[in-house]
């Protein structure tokens, strides 16, 4: 492990949001004002990953009365309380730049319903196997 | 001691107590020791000679092996001057430790540029050029003119023209010390710093 690497190894968080290009997110950004703190909550379709390790970050896009919003979080920031998947998507694209230039109807993307737990699959067939012997 | 010679390894970014996320360059202090003492009586100023890194002995030559042997030392890979620096005896000789600088301190950075070959007036000095169209041709990235006419007659002293850019020696004043690594013998200083990854540059107290 190099250096770097393990300077950053210090700044990650325990356990990275499992999110993906395409997902609806909720992200919850914790907010100082003065004295006060509270979570502000930033809903929207993830359309880039960014960087990796603890440099890895996201750019959420959502449209709020008619006008296009990004906003980027890193993904290690202690602000960043947590990511909040409402639905995966279909995509085929790594950045869902073309979003930009769509409106309404058009910009919507394609459900991704959740496969079959990949893990249990293994399972049954070793299940399978063994009663075969 | 208030001064190290240590490699810049390359940048990240750490994130502040606030949740600020701060860049940051990642400075590796590999073996730093204080090896010979220059005095006003026999040198005419006071500094510290510093060897930096570790060179093989066949690569050391016979009056440079004398010299490490004077010293008691192993032969380093480059050698350095501090100007007055308070360092007691005990500490000659002996591994400095990023630990005389601390989270908050504000440092200076001197390093070598990278170096960018020969370059024109746009990228040496930032000129802006010459007008895309207007019945202009072939011009673009050029200097204009250099002087005027029979009378000075000659071009001026420091005109800015094309040629070598970088591989310089560029100081860089009042960078802060954003993390003191002990273990790894790391400094993290915010910004970034002059040179290459894996340059050698100096960072003294500021």
């Amino acid at each position: 492990m190099n250096l770097i690497d393990r300077i950053e190894a210090g700044e990650l968080k325990k356990e990275r949001s499992p999110v993906r290009v395409g997902d609806t997110v909720r992200a919850h950004i914790r907010i100082v004002e003065g004295e006060k703190e509270r979570v502000q909550v930033f809903e929207g379709v993830v359309i880039r990953l960014h960087g990796g390790g603890a440099r890895e970050s996201i750019t959420i896009r959502k449209v709020s009365f008619g006008v296009g919003v990004e906003r980027i979080f890193p993904l290690n920031s202690p602000r960043l309380e947590k990511v909040e998947i409402i639905r995966h998507a279909k995509v085929r694209q790594a950045k869902l730049y073309f979003l930009r230039e769509l409106r309404g109807k058009a910009a919507r993307l394609k459900e991704l319903k959740p496969k079959l737990d990949p893990t249990k699959k293994k399972k049954t067939r070793k299940k399978a196997a063994r009663k075969k012997a | 001691m208030d001064a190290l010679i240590g490699k810049k390894v390359g940048m990240t970014q750490v994130f502040s107590k606030e949740g600020n996320c701060i860049p940051v360059t990642v400075v590796q202090v590999e073996k730093c020791v204080p090896l010979l003492r220059r005095t006003q009586d026999r040198d005419g100023y006071d500094a510290i000679l510093v060897g930096y890194g570790t060179r093989k002995s066949k690569h050391t030559n016979k009056p440079e092996q004398g010299f490490y042997d004077k010293v008691k030392a192993e032969p380093a890979r480059l050698l350095a001057e501090f100007r007055d620096q308070g360092v007691t005896d005990e500490e000659m000789g002996k591994p400095l430790k990023v630990d005389i600088f601390s989270e908050g301190d504000s440092v200076s950075v001197v390093g070598t540029s990278k170096g960018k070959g020969f370059a024109g007036v746009f990228k040496r000095w930032g000129f802006g050029g010459a007008p895309a169209s207007h019945g202009h041709h072939e011009i673009y990235r050029g200097g204009g003119s250099i002087g005027m006419h029979t009378y000075p007659g000659r071009v001026f002293r420091g005109k800015k023209m094309p040629g070598h850019m970088g591989s310089k020696k560029v100081f860089v004043k009042n960078l802060k010390v954003v993390r003191v690594d002990t273990e790894n013998n790391v400094l993290l200083i915010k910004g970034a710093v002059p040179g290459a990854s894996g340059g050698i540059v100096r960072i003294v107290k500021s």
